[in-house]
């Protein structure tokens, strides 16, 4: 069974980390074409249905940090440097 | 005038005309004769040959000891500024300053004051107390060169006196600044009591009536935390303030380094806190629930924290144990009310300054 | 404040709905639903002025004038809660000896039988031993033994007490001995006396757990630990003797008997965690309890404890207070297998009954089972030493650049555990969504999260704070 993820509502970063934290018990893999991501599923209609749910719940929880993170990023990043670099001078 | 303490004020006529510091003696004392200082022997009869100014002054006599410090402003007056029996010793070094804070207690005077630094230093090392002296103003720190200077002269003399510097902050933004005042004043035990006001500009500025303050303030807290000079943080509670006293106390123990010790302190009721007393001061218990959520923040933090100028009927009781006596003996006083309270020992009084003491005088002895 | 800017924030969904956040200051705030996160971060739309103010003052947002001075006092907040992990002064364990009177079903530490030869530090390694720590060390020293079981070579730590105490003086060190306590006797007792020597010992969760587990040829080990702990609790003090519980299977239903167990025996302090892959308990053992099956007996646990210590009993559990203080910013957490970068190595050493000198008791502990070389740091004898693997081991356990951590809201306060990692996926960050670590104190974190809801224990966790 496949599931199709558009990549215009979803960016590979995303996908990779819903992914990573789906449940071990969903057995996938993951393809993409031009404009979609795949995961193929190797499991019953049941299982199907509650993956596809549980997936969607997790692609909601790392769609929303992508856009609060997109404005805070570089400053993050900007941050943790500075901290280490002033933490090397010592 | 309420009856202080330890009255520190004298008229003494033959020192008319005469200005600056000057060392107290009860006795020829050869080692303290070698100090910086010109000395005062204040003795019983007057010894004719005799190498010093000696004068006769009961008054005088009684409440200063050998070895103290008084400066006189050339109009006879002598004020006792380090005391041996004093609860607490302060040095005025300038009165210039950068902040314009509404409760300042001693407003600043734009005037050329450097020679108060050379009075300051000279006074420490004739002391020779191991004891802490406090440094404030004005802003101490304003003049970069004076201080450091100040502390050239101390070091020469190897004085090792320690020392508490009251400071806005604001000079330590300056990194360079920063390092050579560490290198110069940590040679003896320092700690430099900085007040912050709030967890944002807006209502900082507005209390030290000065834009830009609390970012110089925040960054000169970090250099000097990161350079390992310990820091005392202070916070006053006012109207503008006390809703967020706890938050600024445990903003500032999660970013800063060295931060040796907290003290919340109560409003003096004295220079230009005078004028906007009903704006600024609110009675503690108002806000007993953020005192009592500042103090259990040193158990979190491991570090000390303090009340200043509360007295104890006006805090709830589980706080008296961080409250502390430390109201200098000088203008110290009790109301009449307080002979009866059981617990007036452990309590630090009132500022004589105050207009209207309310007390409320615990297990009253009838 | 009606125009604010976010600073960089991490958000988690609790079970009840509510919302945790924290920031690189490492500040949390719990918010009352999802979309009060997106009010206030994602849409700009929040109108709570009193949410507003405190996600000013806990350096979520910040108005455009503070901007520059709230960035610096993350930086500088995040630097400082680094640094802290980073200058924790080091724990030094000994195992003086291999040899063990137990024999423990899932027994960590790959013992052998008491009898044997071969398997022991002898005294002439003292001055060699003494030397490498005082070189890598400075006071006041903090000294474990371990084993095996120390106790069957307490001559040794006798003898290394005295020459420790000639070089380095009485009040800079302290030594703590964890063993079963079966062999404690008077003139052991009578030893310690006034000394700096205190004992960790395992009680796990009820009678027949322990007894199934911790085998001892006449059956009895539960109650003879019991027995013992008291009479080092009277001879010695009460400060003298801590225990440590380790829960398995068996132990699930054993939480208000090891609650009785240490109010009888007067302790007021206790540390629970669930059992882990090391050693004997191979994976059968490990895997047998589950971490949502040990968060079913820990909230028990933690619900009779608190209500112990709101009718006036004191008793802390000290797994809890760690997690509770790593949230706090607390600077007297520090314990070693919850910190980033790992505590591996920079925060405790171990020297093994051969003289090789290991960077954490796991780190001996897989060695012993794997026989893995780059483990081994250096040996007493000699000044080499071989951390380039080790270094590695470090340079990847920092929290924020590692999938699974670098989103995770708990990052500030959580660790890493390389050895962990290592054993249980052969490299040292592992998959974090398998990681029973990460399940772990994910778990803890949140779950304070729900208790402290209650004024009523989070005062009694506040109360706990002192110690």
């Amino acid at each position: 069974m496949i599931l199709s993820l558009s990549k215009k509502l979803y960016s590979e970063l995303v996908f990779r980390k819903a992914l990573y934290w789906l449940k071990s018990e969903y057995q996938w893999t993951m393809e993409e074409n031009e404009g979609e991501w795949l995961i193929k599923l190797n499991c019953s209609q049941e299982d199907f249905v509650n993956c596809n749910y549980e997936l969607h719940k997790l692609l909601n929880d790392y769609s929303l940090r992508e856009k609060i993170d997109s404005q805070t990023d570089d400053l993050k990043l900007a941050i943790i440097r500075k901290a280490l670099k002033d933490l090397s001078k010592e | 005038m309420t009856e202080v303490a330890r009255p520190d004020s004298f008229y003494v006529e033959e020192l008319d005309g005469v200005f600056g510091p000057i060392q107290i003696l009860k006795y020829r004392d050869a080692i303290k004769e070698t100090s910086p200082l010109p000395k005062l022997l204040i003795c019983e009869s007057k010894t004719p040959d005799s190498t010093i100014k000696t004068i006769r002054n009961p008054l005088l006599d009684k409440w200063t000891n050998h070895g103290d410090i008084g400066l006189l402003n050339g109009r006879g007056q002598v004020r006792v500024v380090l005391c041996c029996s004093a609860n607490a010793n302060t040095l005025l070094v300038t009165e210039r300053c950068d902040n314009l804070c509404l409760f300042c207690s001693q407003p600043p005077r734009d005037v050329d004051d450097t020679v108060l630094f050379a009075y300051a230093a000279q006074s420490i090392v004739s002391f020779g107390s191991s004891d802490v002296i406090g440094i404030s103003g004005g802003e101490p720190l304003l003049d970069k060169k004076a201080i450091l200077n100040f502390f050239k002269i101390l070091n020469e003399f190897n004085d090792k006196t320690p020392l508490h510097i009251l400071s806005n902050g604001r000079a330590f933004k300056d990194i360079n600044f920063t390092e050579n005042f560490k290198e110069a004043a940590l040679k003896r035990k320092i700690e430099i009591g900085i007040p912050l006001y709030s967890a944002s500009s807006r209502t900082h500025d507005y209390l030290v009536n000065s834009k830009g303050a609390w970012n110089d303030t925040i960054k000169g807290l970090i250099n000097a935390g990161n350079k390992g000079i310990p820091i005392e943080l202070r916070v006053i509670p006012t109207k503008a303030n006390f809703n967020e006293l706890s938050s600024i106390v445990e903003m500032a123990l999660t970013c800063f380094n060295s931060i040796t010790r907290v003290s919340i302190m109560n409003l003096e009721q004295t220079g230009w806190a005078k004028k906007n007393w009903k704006n600024l001061y609110l009675k503690p218990e108002f806000y007993h629930d953020e005192l009592q959520k500042t103090c259990l923040l040193g158990n979190r933090f491991g570090v000390e924290i303090s009340l200043f100028n509360y007295p104890l009927c006006h805090i709830p009781e589980e706080l008296y144990k961080f409250a502390k006596k430390s109201i200098s003996d000088w203008k110290n006083t009790f109301p009449p009310e307080c002979e009866y309270c059981t617990i007036k020992s452990d309590c630090g009084g009132f500022f004589s300054s105050i207009k209207h003491m309310e007390v409320t005088p615990k297990g009253r002895i009838l | 404040m009606t125009n604010y800017k976010s600073l960089p924030i991490k958000f988690r969904e609790l079970k009840d709905g509510r919302t945790v956040i924290s920031n690189l200051a490492n500040t949390y705030h719990v918010l009352d639903n999802i979309q009060s996160l997106r009010d206030a971060f994602e849409l700009g739309q929040c109108t709570d002025k009193n949410l507003l103010n405190e996600l000013e003052q806990k350096l979520f947002i910040t108005s455009d004038a503070d901007f520059e001075s709230k960035v610096h006092l993350t930086t500088s907040a995040f630097s400082k809660r680094i640094n802290k992990d980073l200058t924790s002064p080091r724990l030094i364990m000994i195992v003086p000896t291999l040899r063990c009177d137990h024999h423990c079903s899932y027994c960590q530490v790959s013992r052998v039988n008491a009898d044997l030869s071969g398997f022991d530090l002898q005294s002439s390694q003292i001055p060699s031993l003494i030397n490498y720590i005082t070189k890598i060390e400075k006071p006041p020293y903090k000294i474990e033994f371990q084993g095996g079981e120390p106790l069957l070579a307490f001559d040794f730590i006798q003898t290394f007490y005295e020459q420790f105490e000639i070089e380095v003086g009485k009040e800079n060190f302290n030594i703590v001995i964890a063993t079963s306590l079966s062999l404690i006797d008077e003139s052991i007792i009578n030893w310690c006396r006034g000394k700096n020597v205190g004992f960790s010992t395992s009680i796990d969760a009820g009678k027949k757990a322990h007894n199934k587990h911790r085998k001892l040829i006449t059956k009895d080990s539960f109650e003879l630990v019991q027995k013992n702990i008291n009479w080092i609790h009277h001879e010695l003090g009460r400060e003298k003797i801590g225990t440590v519980t380790t829960v398995t299977r068996d132990g699930l239903e054993g939480y208000d008997e090891l609650v009785d167990t240490h109010l009888a025996l007067g302790l007021i302090g206790m540390f629970v965690r669930p059992v882990s892959s090391y050693g004997f308990a191979e994976e059968k053992q490990a895997k047998d309890i589950s971490i949502i099956d040990f968060m079913v007996f820990y909230k028990k646990l933690i619900s009779r404890i608190l209500n112990e210590n709101l009718s006036g009993t004191p008793l802390i559990e000290h797994f809890l207070l760690i997690h509770y203080k790593r949230l706090l910013n607390s600077p007297s957490a520090a314990y070693i297998d919850l910190m980033a970068p790992a505590g591996y190595l920079k925060n405790s050493i171990l020297i093994d009954y051969t003289g090789n000198v290991f960077g954490s008791d796991e780190a001996r502990m897989v060695y012993r089972k794997y026989g893995a070389d780059e483990l081994i740091i250096g040996h007493i004898n000699n000044t080499e030493l071989n951390l380039e693997h080790s270094t590695q081991l470090l340079a990847h356990s920092f929290n924020f650049d590692v999938p699974g951590c670098s989103d995770c809201v708990y990052q500030g306060s959580c660790g890493s555990d390389p050895i962990y990692h290592l054993q249980d996926f052969g490299e040292p960050i592992g998959d974090k969504s398998y990681s029973r670590f990460c399940e772990l104190h994910k778990s803890i974190f949140d779950f304070i999260f729900e208790l402290i809801r209650d004024q009523k224990y989070k005062n009694v966790l506040d109360g706990w704070l002192n110690d």
